[in-house]
């Protein structure tokens, strides 16, 4: 009897996507897909269980090892700094990690503030760049900071910008660009490396037709 | 920051209860007998040091270590790991001592932690060092204890990762000149980020043979075999070296009967900066962090006017405790429950029994008002009862 391999796969529009490469590689997926309550469904014929996570937790799941691989943004993988092996690059949902404001925001003189659901991200590129700012963290509309003046500016995830710009914010600076990454603990990756190894070579061979 | 309640500890520390204590004695110990019978020497260090010297040699970031002062303002630094203070008992109150050296410890370490506030930050290692032995030999030596010492831990399955820090930064250096690239090669290594260390050789790398021997690196993980092929892609002294050392500790681990727990792993990036050699960690089945580290650090004691081959390992016990099959030796309980008539009788009594092995005799002093909740709170801790009262029954119940 194999080890089940156990996936933490973030609840959202990034598993949509993943989803569409998961099934084009031939990978099996549970029943109870369409069950909205479940938290872990379970695909007995493969062996395989699936943590459906708050994209944040991600990580979380997988450096403590209670799941063996997980799903998740390059963007949460920086704010959330964690002990994980970052095996694949899904290139699904791709977007940047930018700083943008109102056009006519001025360089501070003394201490900008900065609005982000990104804290530990902005506080340390604006800390590389030399810049003094206070990070304050929100949990989500993050545009809001600048109207309502709570902030100058905002570091935050932009794909097409329409939402900034439907807010009067542009992009100033991209401080990293984004995609979705397959990662993996790192004692599962030694102890269940065939199976791993399997998945992400079925993976890659559906990434490497949708480039071509 | 509110006020402090009585109960709070600072952030990261831990009570152990009693039975965790004991597992972590009995875990202790057996190690402590393995590493014995491998001829290693139990040692102790103070728990402060000079930030100046052992601070500044262990490969432990300034920020995660625990620093206050002294009387003479000195800083100095909670011992952030063992390696570095075994360099420093070794080049000086040893010094003259007979190479090599084989010393072990059980010891807590102290980690400031940044990232969460549960993370322990008062960590306990049990490991061993083995100085001024710079051969293959050694590096076999202290990986056969280490996969001795696991599996003396009763754990699930375990396997031993083995890297050769010469190997990664030899090829590396072979073909990629820029100091900042190599350490960008590295950074995407240690997490495995493989498709990030492609791109990167793919823009940096412009010879064809070094983005192929690079490309091919990435990929050297798995049985003895990886070995062939990452002698066919050393190209430097030093990577071709790091190889016939490898072959080397196979063949000696294969003496010991071991290579089963073996795997290889090229691409591996040590945790710890001062490595200069062999470097390998150990896994276990169902726990999520390697639950053993090592490998060889030739140039540590450098650092400490005293240049030494040295080797060593550390198992993580904070994450083994809980998986170890170990138990504390089991003893019989017993409460002994007299009055004041029967006290001299009853503590004679108690003074000749505990001299039985493994036993554990606690004795109270009966005030009448007890007796029935004793026994059923007692009983349940699985201790047998014996009275010493005047109840005009048997004075044998329990």
């Amino acid at each position: 009897m194999k080890d089940k391999l156990v996936i933490a796969m973030p609840k959202g529009r990034i598993m949509e996507e993943a989803l569409e490469i998961w099934m084009k590689a031939g990978l099996p997926l549970p029943n109870d897909l369409e069950d909205s309550r479940k938290l872990i469904l379970s695909i007995e014929e493969y062996n395989m269980e699936w943590i459906l996570a708050k994209p944040m937790d991600v990580p979380t799941y997988v450096e403590y090892g209670v799941a063996d691989i997980g799903i998740v943004g390059k963007d949460v993988l920086m704010e959330a700094n964690r002990e994980v092996y970052e095996l694949l690059d899904l290139k699904i949902s791709p977007c940047r990690l930018s700083v943008a404001g109102p056009p006519d925001v001025k360089p501070q003189q003394g201490f900008s503030k900065i609005a982000s659901k990104y804290p530990h991200v902005a506080e340390k590129y604006f800390r590389e760049q030399g810049q003094q700012v206070e990070v304050i963290q929100l949990h989500g509309s993050v545009e809001l900071g600048p109207i309502v003046h709570l902030a100058d500016r905002i570091v935050d995830i932009v794909s097409t910008g329409r939402t900034l710009k439907e807010n009067g914010l542009v992009e100033m600076e991209t401080i990293a660009q984004i995609t979705t990454r397959l990662i993996a603990n790192q004692v599962s990756y030694r102890m269940k490396n065939e199976r791993i190894n399997a998945l992400i070579e079925q993976l890659s061979r559906v990434l490497a037709e949708n480039e071509g | 920051m509110g006020k402090i309640k009585p109960f709070e500890k600072p952030v990261g520390f831990r009570d152990l209860l009693t039975e965790m204590t004991a597992k972590k004695r009995a875990v202790e110990g057996h190690l402590q007998q393995l590493f014995q019978s491998w001829g290693y020497e139990e040692i102790l260090t103070p728990t402060l040091e000079f930030d100046e010297t052992i601070g500044k040699a262990s490969a432990i970031s300034s920020g995660k270590m625990f620093k206050l002062q002294d009387r003479l303002g000195h800083t100095l630094v909670l011992k952030p790991d063992m390696t570095a203070p075994i360099a420093r008992v070794v080049s000086s109150i040893l010094k003259d001592h007979p190479v090599p050296v084989r010393l072990s410890y059980h010891t807590n370490v102290f980690r400031a932690q940044e990232n969460e506030a549960g993370r322990a930050s008062e960590l306990y290692q049990s490991g061993v060092e083995l100085i001024g032995e710079g051969t293959p030999d050694g590096d076999a030596e202290v990986i056969a204890l280490a996969i001795e010492s696991l599996k003396q831990l009763q754990l699930n399955d375990f396997q031993l990762v083995v890297g050769h820090t010469s190997f990664l930064y030899g090829i590396l250096a072979d073909w990629v000149e820029e100091k900042d690239q190599q350490e960008e090669l590295i950074s995407d290594l240690s997490c495995k980020n493989m498709v990030g260390f492609k791109q990167k050789i793919e823009k940096w790398v412009t010879d064809r043979e070094g983005q192929q021997s690079l490309l091919t690196f990435a990929h050297l993980q798995g049985d003895i075999r990886v070995l062939d092929q990452a002698k066919a892609i050393a190209k430097s002294e030093r990577a071709k070296q790091a190889i016939e050392d490898l072959y080397q500790v196979w063949k000696l681990i294969k003496i010991y009967g071991l290579e089963s727990y073996i795997t290889f792993d090229l691409t591996l990036v040590p945790h710890m900066e001062y490595y200069t050699g062999m470097v390998f960690v150990g896994t276990v089945k169902g726990i999520g962090f390697p639950v053993c580290g090592g490998g060889r650090y030739d140039s540590l004691l450098d650092a400490f006017g005293n240049p030494q081959a040295a080797i060593g390992f550390a198992i993580h016990l904070d994450r083994i405790l809980e998986g170890s099959k170990i138990e504390a030796p089991r003893k019989r309980k017993v409460k002994v429950i007299y009055d004041q008539e029967h006290r001299e009788e009853a503590l004679h009594y108690v003074l000749t029994r505990r001299n039985e092995q493994n036993i554990s005799i606690e004795t109270q002093r009966y005030t009448g008002k007890n007796v029935d909740y004793e026994i059923d709170m007692v009983n349940e801790q699985g201790k047998e009862i014996i009275w010493f009262i005047e109840r005009g029954e048997s004075q044998n119940e329990g």
